[in-house]
């Protein structure tokens, strides 16, 4: 029976909290959310006076003190979302993959930002020695790492988003644990502008273009279902060719077989040297594949690996990328994806987007 | 004269004492000096005590170039007949006083192996052609008698273009060599020489044809070549291997009971003896000579080869001896030392150290056939481990938990790259893949049946592991399942030589062709030149230097021809070394985490060098010390100290570094070992990503609690030749969607690590 009050009073609590947090929202931000809603954005978020308790992708219920100074990021898109939140200052340590804004490579240069380690073999000890106040971890650097490290003490958060709008959520849990909601906010809206901008452009569109997304040639691997890259196909209003689920290999007689109306070739991450791109070079080069529909008519399109890649805020510049590939006849003359990005994007300008805006506003 | 006339006399009377009928006609500078027996026999011919060249059968040619004396030997079984003959410049009128009363240049029976041989065409380009083809029979013809032939490439294959000095086209635009097999009896063939499959009593004519018309009898210069399958355990030279000329060989024919052993003393080229086990009655004739063959073994040391032929198939022993001031010299213990014989690739005999006295160190080997030996150094003192050694069987007993009902390999469930590590795994640790069965299924069975769903998904890397894998079951890439797989990587290569798109698919597309036999020095020339700066390589063109590929490259340039010592591998090796972490182990890149895969991909390389990775130590603790250390106690391998991924991979590398083995991996016997199914099972986190926990669960336990008992007993079995001909990488990233996340951050990384090691 004390259990079952105890259980009650915990539910008022967070009830409770839960509401009050909604209103101290509305009241910072000023934005309502139209792609992704309120509450699920708070979902699992409970925010006290010192401590926010947040349950993270892996299930756990994390408590982090307000607010953390020394944050170690175990992937390459949390850096990315930490720098635009504005905590780049906050940042102790990132992994040998993070890239990206160019402040953290510099910071990592200039040995303010250690490097610890590789994805999934991250280096425990050179975590624990930077003596972080909150770990920002993936799915993918393996619970036995996430686990020795929460052995230490170490409050560690885990992402594992598995569409746009999980990585709205993800940005918002930073932006709560860490102070930044205002920052969150404007990024979280940045994302759904983008994203309402795009559905606006293709709901004109006749057609509804089949594609294949290609991340890999030797073999070659594709963009299933239940990807994000799923996901950005159909809100750029093409369809996924792919049925499969998740990432799969595929043969030159199954993409034959597909015969898309577009492909779309991943680049970057070395496989770019001197200016070319080996997955665009072989599939406009192979013999069997110069069939494709989509090869005979060029609408074959290159986008950046990282982008389209990683969970970051960034994967909405990838949607203006596919549906100006998926819909080029919709993005021509001054309606153009790339202006108005640019105008939203500006519009954010110090408001923690840092060096994207830089790179959009030019 | 006059001594030379009762030297003749005197031969005369042995030839005629031995039984042996030599008859030699021809005596004429630049004229075929023809020589029949009436019994097949060893012919040998010496032109003013020169080189001697041997011939093998009834009949022999010989074309001196000069005026001398021409000695020839026949030899059969201790039978044996001389003949001197004056050579002389033909008379000024043009007429030959040799005649030629037959037109057969060489006739003799050949012991056709399974498998395949390699053949340089004139161009260069190199064909892989089966031996039980009448291709295949001349070549062996060609060893046996001692004449050369050479072949061009043509559209239809490789085409003989001369024999022993005689080519097309040489009298008529039209004449050329032509073959018929079974001739009168069955029509002339209609493919080229390496698709004609011949079988075991067909009779193979080579002659030269000055017209089309021409048939074995009209033409006048013919090869008849009587086929015989060789037994696995019969004699067989090997087109790596050629036996030093000009050196006498040790010879003795003896008349043996079967199943009673005699013993021969040779005292030279390092064999004490070699006692014969016949398995029929009759004369066998041993040869004993020395050897220098073209592929060395794998071994930190070798001290000596010899060349070993027996003219019928039976068992032996070859005890053999080591200097003892080589040994000391080097530090060598007799613990170390193993016989190794050349069956296609280097085989490595059970060797028993006999004695020692104050010059050399004896030992002692059982063979089942004869061919090239090396006396080598194949251990250290310290490393690799036995198969019997704990880390290995309690791994052995992980893959065993985690075999499937189709007889595949995998954590949840059976997968073709994790399959095929398994199996190069297994052969490693000296176990049989096809005794390795689940529910009636072997994990060659389930290689074969997933195979033909997988082929036409396979990349380059994936090709390469495929056909490491089909060697390590002693099977023939060119025709697995009906598959040549050989045939499908070679389309990845490139005019420039580069295999694939990537540095990492030519370096394992180097190490896989090389080992079916392909030339692959352009590739090699390729792989040299894309050497960073800093002496490593990355995984593609451009990258940055990585541990995992760096020795991976070490690997591929040994194994194609590079020379340890040589500047590109030294270069690489100090590289290799500022990967070694302050705990011991080789992290892969950057600042991560030593990890069980670049552990054991970096002893490969280092065991490819032929340095000892136990020597390889930070603070102490050497590369070896560190992946042992990632053990779990249930057998598998963890991937990094806290971190469980990919175990079934991860293991499988490990058991092979651990075994001092890399691919490609070939079969050379099989050790029984009982292995038992752990029980509890033990259960690791299974795949790259763990599984999402309850939400209200703040600690998950994925740690296993299974102890798992060796129990092993050990019996040796015979070395067994490989029943089919071996010849000689890497992966398919298995990356699922409910761990999306892991690749999601680093996916290009990710796929090209993946790629590497699933």
């Amino acid at each position: 029976m004390k259990k079952i009050l105890l259980l009650f009073l915990s539910i008022l609590v967070i009830g409770c909290s839960a509401v009050n947090h909604k209103a101290q929202f509305h009241a910072q931000s000023g934005i309502n959310y139209t792609y992704v809603n309120y509450s699920y954005l708070n979902r699992g978020i409970i925010e006290k006076a010192n401590e926010v308790i947040v349950t993270d992708d892996f299930g756990f219920k994390v408590v982090v003190k307000k607010y953390p100074k020394r944050i170690v990021s175990l992937a390459p898109s949390n850096t990315e979302i930490l720098f635009a939140l504005g905590l780049g200052n906050r940042v102790v340590g990132v992994t040998d993959y993070c890239d990206y804004p160019p402040e953290a490579v510099k910071l990592k240069e200039e040995g303010k930002i250690e490097s610890v380690g590789g994805f999934s073999t991250i280096n425990v000890e050179k975590v624990i020695a930077l003596k972080p106040d909150l770990v920002v971890g993936a799915y993918g650097n393996g619970l036995g790492n996430i686990e020795a490290i929460k052995r230490f003490g170490i409050p560690v958060i885990c992402f594992n988003p598995k569409s746009l709008r999980d990585v709205m959520r993800d940005i918002w849990i930073l932006g709560v644990v860490t102070g930044t909601k205002r920052n969150a906010t404007r990024l979280i809206r940045f994302m759904e502008e983008k994203i309402e901008h795009v559905e606006k452009i293709v709901s004109h569109a006749k057609t509804r273009p089949k594609v294949v997304h290609i991340l890999w040639n030797d073999p070659i691997w594709v963009s299933g279902r239940r990807t994000f890259v799923d996901e950005l196909i159909r809100l750029a209003g093409g369809e996924n060719a792919v049925r499969k689920k998740g990432w799969t290999v595929i043969s030159k007689e199954e993409l034959l077989r597909l015969n898309p109306d577009v492909i779309i070739v991943n680049s970057g991450n070395g496989m770019s040297p001197k200016g070319k791109n080996i997955l665009y070079d072989w599939i406009t080069h192979d013999e069997v594949l110069s069939q494709l529909k989509a090869v005979k008519n060029g609408r074959v399109y290159v986008v950046d690996a990282d982008i389209v890649s990683r969970p970051s805020y960034r994967l909405v510049y990838a949607l203006e990328e596919f549906a100006k590939f998926i819909h080029p006849e919709l993005f021509e003359g001054n309606n153009s994806a790339v202006n108005l990005s640019s105008a939203h994007a500006c519009n954010l300008t110090g408001t923690g987007l840092g060096n994207d805006t830089a790179k959009v506003c030019g | 004269m006059r001594r030379l006339l009762i030297f003749l006399v005197f031969l005369i009377a042995i030839q005629q004492a031995n039984a042996l009928t030599l008859n030699v006609q021809g005596n004429v500078v630049n004229k075929p000096v023809t020589v029949t027996t009436d019994k097949p026999a060893l012919i040998i011919f010496r032109m003013n005590n020169g080189t001697p060249i041997y011939a093998y059968g009834t009949s022999a040619k010989f074309i001196p170039h000069i005026t001398g004396k021409l000695l020839i030997e026949a030899v059969a079984g201790e039978e044996k007949a001389v003949k001197i003959v004056e050579i002389h410049q033909p008379p000024s009128s043009g007429s030959s006083s040799g005649g030629i009363s037959s037109n057969i240049y060489w006739q003799g029976t050949v012991y056709l192996p399974d498998g395949t041989f390699t053949k340089k065409a004139m161009n260069g380009k190199v064909y892989t052609i089966r031996w039980r083809t009448a291709l295949g029979a001349l070549e062996k013809a060609s060893e046996i008698g001692g004449f050369s032939y050479t072949i061009k490439e043509t559209q239809w294959g490789p085409f003989v273009s001369c024999i022993a000095g005689k080519c097309e086209g040489s009298e008529g635009s039209t004449s050329g060599w032509m073959y018929w097999v079974n001739y009168p009896n069955e029509p002339l063939p209609g493919v080229s020489a390496d698709k004609y499959e011949v079988h075991d009593g067909d009779v193979v004519y080579w002659f030269f044809s000055k017209s089309m018309s021409d048939t074995p009898d009209t033409s006048d210069m013919v090869i008849k070549i009587y086929v015989h399958y060789a037994s696995s355990s019969s004699t067989s030279s090997e087109s790596g291997v050629s036996t030093v000329g000009g050196k006498k060989t040790f010879e003795k024919t003896l008349m043996v009971k079967a199943g009673k052993s005699e013993e021969i003393d040779v005292n030279r080229y390092n064999v004490v003896k070699i006692i014969i086990k016949p398995k029929k009655s009759g004369s066998y004739t041993v040869k004993v000579g020395s050897a220098e063959p073209k592929v060395k073994p794998r071994a930190i040391a070798t001290y000596a080869f010899f060349n070993v032929t027996v003219d019928k198939p039976c068992f032996a022993t070859i005890e053999f001896e080591v200097s003892r001031s080589w040994m000391e010299d080097h530090g060598f213990k007799p613990n170390q030392i193993s016989l190794l014989k050349f069956e296609k690739y280097w085989i490595e005999l059970p060797t028993k150290f006999l004695k020692n006295d104050s010059e050399y160190y004896y030992f002692e080997s059982n063979v089942s056939s004869f061919s090239t030996f090396a006396i080598a150094v194949t251990r250290w003192s310290n490393f690799p481990l036995n198969v019997t050694d704990k880390p290995i069987i309690k791994a052995l007993q992980y893959l065993k938990f985690v075999q499937h009902s189709d007889g595949g390999f995998g954590e949840n469930e059976s997968n073709f790259a994790k399959t095929c590590w398994v199996i190069m795994a297994l052969v490693s640790a000296k176990q049989n893949p096809y005794k390795w069965v689940k529910d009636g299924n072997s994990s060659v069975d389930y290689l074969k049946h997933e195979i033909r769903k997988e082929i036409d998904k396979m990349g380059t890397a994936d090709l390469a592991r495929t056909i490491l894998t089909v060697i390590a079951v002693g099977k023939d890439p060119r025709n697995f399942t009906g598959i040549d797989l050989v045939s499908k990587l070679k389309e990845k290569v490139k005019p420039n030589g580069q295999i694939g798109d990537y540095i990492y698919t030519t370096i394992w597309g180097i190490i896989a062709l090389k080992a079916c036999g392909v030339d692959v020095s352009k590739s090699v020339e390729w792989l040299k030149i894309h050497q960073n700066a800093d002496g490593g390589f990355g995984w593609t063109v451009g990258a940055k230097s990585d541990y995992d590929d760096t020795a991976a490259a070490i690997v591929a340039l040994i194994e194609g021809g590079v020379p340890r010592n040589s500047t590109v591998i030294k270069r690489a090796l100090d590289y290799l070394k500022t990967g070694q972490n302050e705990d011991g182990g080789f992290r892969y890149f950057g600042n991560s985490a030593s990890n069980s895969a670049s552990d054991s991909w970096v002893i490969w390389g280092i065991l490819a060098s032929g340095q000892n990775p136990t020597e390889w130590k930070k603070n102490n603790v050497s590369v070896v010390d560190h992946l042992l250390s990632l053990q779990a106690e249930e057998g598998y391998f963890k991937y990094t100290k806290y971190q469980v991924s990919n175990p079934c991979y991860m293991t499988a590398c490990a058991i092979m570094a651990l075994l001092g083995k890399y691919p490609p991996v070939y079969p050379s016997g099989y050790v029984n070992l009982t292995i038992s199914t752990p029980t509890p099972k033990p259960t690791p986190t299974a795949v790259p990503t763990p599984t999402k926990p309850k939400p209200t669960a703040v600690t998950p336990t994925a740690t296993p609690t299974a102890t798992a008992t060796p129990n092993a007993t050990l019996s040796v079995t015979p070395v067994a030749a490989p029943t089919k001909t071996p010849t000689k990488v890497t992966t398919k990233p298995t990356f699922r969607i409910d761990g999306f996340t892991a690749i999601i951050g680093v996916i290009g990384i990710a796929i090209a690590l993946a790629v590497r090691r699933t």
